[in-house]
């Protein structure tokens, strides 16, 4: 193939590389370096904002939330996800629809689910009413005007979200799980969990990685949640990472401010991501 | 020959610049009143000073409320503002501060809430639109409850607390929360109206005794009523589910519109006890010129045209809602005399430079409190230091 | 696994399928009930939020926004694909790689400089702003790529031979045969950028831009649009992925383990 033919093909995606891939991570590293906002267009600061973040309470308290909130939703996300894939490949009778059914909300608008959210956990929504009868301990003015219960509820939503979406990408892990391996285990007597354990998870090892990878990925950038429920509130105790740089950035416009807050969060991403690949990579060796 | 050439570019050079211009200069206006109301008053407004001074175009240009601080910053940060703005009062300390405006000068006397674009002496800003926040009474709840008006705090809390006994989801007092920009307002006429304030000479001081004290009190106003959104609360009100609730006159223009079934009353802020005065905020739109305009003294003429006493009455009336800052110019109706009069014993948020801060700190205060997560003294402490880290940075 | 734990299994299943469906009922349920909880009003809520909530200009620019973003991946991440998996250059590699890379960015971090951008070129507020930073994906040339590399090259050496330029070979002999990978890449496209909110909501200030998540999210605070119109709002805005999902589940699934099976 010729060049100019290889140049004109690839070129919208060079473009776009470039443009807005490339160049933006570049110029939000050149950014948090300077002090852009409102009346200053940037003189050089050097390391001044990713010292001031150490100290700023709201950045540390959404930090902080945002933690909770990755540590408090994947673990169940996952599980739950894994057991119904598991029961999907089981082809327990309806297995198609379940598959179907739970897939919905995922590719439902997270701010349609956030909207119908806020009507359930408010104060006379059916959520706040089931809570009710079920005796518990319920804020009084709903779930979302409570500092203890607010980020808990929105977790809660969060993992009723994804579990579809991981479900189907477990079942395509597990179904490439050569049959063999399977009858092995049948024939070794071996039970639904002790398959689980034992068989399913090592043989899957690669999709579980990915998932947990591109989960924590997504869940340290949560914003529209936040953006259409809480606003961050109330006192804070909603804020989040992304919901900070938000409203550093583009609401009070510190502009160098909050690319220094972005890149932090980009490199804890980052870091964790790697771990993780490192983790669950380094004992493959051990299994099969 | 040369004689006739002479004469030729002479007649030429009279003649260009003699010339009418066909050029218009432009004056560039950003406004927020994008209301199908409104909006022809604004065009007919401009339209006159076109009028009166041929020569001269406006070119308005619409900010919405969702993001036209943003479009401003930009505008400012770009070096490219317009020759006449419109800002909220609670935006212009944070444009004067970095020397973004010019300064004005204009007759303020009779006028409302001048002080509000007022820095070390000099003015930056011109009142254009003013309103109150007073309180709103269910009056068939305050009667199912056997209650009257209360005239000081003790006999509010007792009249509110009657009220949320009345069961069925009915409360006495609301309060917001999970929206910055609204809390703040409604809890400062609180500490005002027990004598105390937030600033002290040019710092902000939260250590007071009228703090804490109107601190606990709104708490506890609030645990016994509900706390919602502003759009919650004020839909729940016209329901008739909420006894008493503090706004603005949009509230009431909703409530005229709509007529709900039961009788309802407009009152000034209950002070503490007999020995202070109800004390609320004060808040509204300014018109400004930013210091980068090479047009001030025609943004200077627009803006007596539009804030002046002829079309102010015109613009209010177009929304329904708020006051021309004239203390010449009163409704006639009662609920409206009781939001002028509350105009009258107003004040406004403290000018200063980190006020956004500021504001959400207050906020997170006043919820901590209000959600009983912490109590006054340790919210107040704790926000003070928030405060002097703010100042520190 | 025995009789009475697949019983049991199938009712947790069943529960847990309840509980995914009873939020998305209750918006559809409370589309049609008035403010005061009392009579159902059948389409009252939808008038109301279609001309006062303007939800009409937001389906109409959602349409357009995601139409177009579909169509230019369908074109540019092919063209993308088609070169790196065939056109055998230096640079071929990077390239690919380049594509999963991105995949691993977490696009939030990038609102500010994207916003810079966007404002210094001068297309904030505009269509463009909505439809050019999302025209080549990178799941798009990840997937095409991948495909094309799967597919004999036969027919395309015997064009190449026959004298057809490599455009030619690219749209009437490469591209039908892609047509399963195109359809999944469509879809995909479409509903990510249907649902999409950060970009759409930072790019523009402007309700005549808003797109339906965006116009969601701003009129929430709307005065007068009490809960049931905005759950009609909500089920305008869910129709049609819904719509798109039972049609094409199977293209849908593969889009999604795709990127995950080689990843």
């Amino acid at each position: 193939m010729r060049r100019h033919i290889i140049l004109l093909l690839t070129a919208p995606w060079l473009l776009t590389l470039i443009v807005f891939w490339v160049f933006p991570v570049v110029y939000s590293f050149w950014l948090s370096f300077t002090d852009h906002s409102v009346f200053s267009s940037g003189t050089f600061v050097g390391l001044d904002n990713y010292a001031r973040l150490f100290h700023d309470k709201a950045f540390l308290l959404a930090l902080k939330n945002t933690a909770f909130f990755v540590v408090g939703t994947i673990p169940f996300t996952t599980v739950i996800a894994l057991v119904l894939a598991m029961l999907i490949a089981e082809k327990i009778p309806g297995y198609k629809i379940f598959k179907a059914v739970y897939f919905l909300p995922s590719i439902t608008s997270m701010v349609v689910i956030s909207l119908i959210f806020v009507s359930l956990y408010s104060r006379d929504g059916y959520l706040h009413l089931l809570g009710r009868l079920l005796g518990l301990a319920v804020p009084e003015n709903g779930f979302l005007f409570s500092t203890a219960t607010a980020l808990p509820a929105i977790m809660f939503m969060d993992i009723w979200v994804a579990i579809g979406y991981y479900v189907l990408l477990f079942l395509a892990g597990i179904l490439a799980i050569p049959p063999e391996i399977n009858e092995a285990a049948a024939l070794d007597g071996a039970g639904f969990w002790r398959k689980l354990i034992a068989i399913t998870m090592p043989q899957i090892r690669p999709m579980l990685m990915f998932i947990l990878v591109i989960n924590t990925i997504r869940s340290f950038q949560i914003f529209i949640e936040i953006f259409v429920m809480t606003r961050g509130g109330p006192v804070g105790s909603t804020s989040t990472l992304v919901y900070f740089v938000y409203e550093e950035g583009l609401r009070r416009f510190n502009i160098g401010y909050a690319s220094a807050a972005a890149y932090m969060l980009f490199i804890l991403i980052l870091i964790l991501s790697l771990l993780q690949m490192k983790l669950l990579k380094g004992r493959q060796g051990v299994a099969g | 020959m040369k004689q006739k050439l002479t004469a030729v570019i002479f007649a030429l050079t009279i003649t260009v610049s003699c010339a009418p211009s066909r050029e218009k200069q432009t004056l560039e206006f950003w406004h927020f009143w994008t209301d199908p109301q409104a909006k022809p008053v604004i065009e007919h407004v401009v339209g006159k000073f076109e009028q009166d001074n041929p020569g001269w175009k406006v070119n308005l240009t619409d900010l919405t409320w969702t993001d036209g601080h943003q479009k401003i910053v930009v505008a400012f940060g770009a070096g490219k503002p317009p020759d006449l703005l419109e800002l909220g009062s609670d935006w212009i300390a944070e444009f004067a501060f970095s020397g973004a405006l010019a300064e004005l000068n204009y007759d303020t006397s009779g006028m409302l809430l001048v002080n509000n674009a007022v820095l070390d002496g000099k003015i930056y800003g011109r009142p254009w639109f003013v309103d109150s926040r007073v309180l709103y009474y269910n009056l068939d709840l305050f009667e199912r409850a056997s209650a009257k008006a209360p005239s000081d705090w003790m006999e509010l809390e007792q009249v509110c607390a009657k009220i949320s006994s009345l069961g069925d989801g009915i409360a006495g007092f609301a309060a917001n929360s999970n929206e910055p920009h609204r809390l703040y307002k409604k809890f400062l006429p609180f500490l005002w109206s027990a004598g105390g304030d937030i600033s002290c000479g040019t710092d902000i001081c939260l250590e007071t005794e009228p703090m804490h004290r109107s601190l606990e009190y709104y708490a506890r106003l609030v645990r016994a009523g509900r706390i919602d959104s502003q759009k919650n609360l004020e839909d729940a009100f016209i329901e008739g589910k909420i006894g008493v609730i503090m706004s603005g006159g949009w509230l009431l223009q909703r409530l005229e519109k709509l007529k709900p079934p039961f009788g309802f009353r407009l009152e000034t802020m209950v002070p503490e006890d007999s020995t202070k005065k109800g004390i609320s905020f004060a808040g509204g739109e300014f018109l400004v010129i930013p210091a980068k305009s090479s047009k001030k003294e025609m943004a200077q003429k627009l803006m007596a045209l539009l804030t002046g006493s002829e079309y102010g009455r015109i613009l209010c009336d177009s929304v329904g809602f708020g006051f021309p800052p004239y203390r010449h110019i009163a409704p006639t109706d009662s609920n409206r005399t009781v939001l002028f009069n509350q105009l009258q014993n107003s004040r406004i948020a403290p000018l200063h430079p980190q006020w956004v801060y500021i504001e959400q700190i207050i906020e997170n205060m006043v919820e901590a409190v209000m959600l009983g997560k912490m109590s006054s003294a340790q919210a107040i402490a704790a926000a003070q230091k928030k405060i002097a880290d703010v100042r520190d940075h | 696994m025995t009789k009475s734990s697949r019983a049991a299994a199938f009712i947790v299943m069943v529960a847990v399928m309840a509980s995914m469906l009873f939020p998305l009922l209750y918006m559809v349920w409370l589309s049609f009930r008035s403010e005061t909880g009392g009579a159902i009003i059948p389409v009252e809520n939808y008038k109301a939020i279609l001309a006062r909530g303007r939800l009409w200009l937001f389906l109409l620019n959602s349409t357009i926004v995601a139409v177009a973003v579909t169509v230019g991946n369908l074109v540019f991440c092919l063209m993308t694909g088609y070169a790196i998996a065939r056109g055998k250059f230096a640079g071929s590699g990077v390239l690919y790689l380049s594509a999963a890379a991105t995949l691993m960015i977490p696009s939030h971090i990038l609102i500010i400089p994207i916003y810079m951008l966007v404002s210094k070129i001068g297309l904030f507020d505009t269509y463009w702003a909505l439809i050019l930073p999302f025209m080549v994906s990178p799941l798009g040339v990840f997937l095409m790529t991948q495909y094309i590399r799967g597919l004999p090259d036969d027919c395309e050496q015997a064009a190449r031979i026959d004298g057809a330029g490599e455009f030619t070979i690219l749209f009437r002999i490469v591209a039908p045969l892609c047509r399963p990978a195109l359809a999944v890449l469509a879809i995909q496209t479409f509903m990510t950028n249907w649902n999409s909110f950060v970009f759409p909501f930072i790019l523009t200030s402007r309700p005549e831009l808003y797109t339906l998540p965006v116009g969601m999210a701003m009129i929430q605070g709307m005065q007068g649009m009490g809960t049931p119109q905005l759950m009609a709002g909500c089920t305008i805005t869910t129709l049609p992925v819904i719509a798109v999902f039972l049609f094409f589940q199977r293209q849908i699934v593969e889009g999604i383990t795709a990127g995950a099976v080689k990843g």
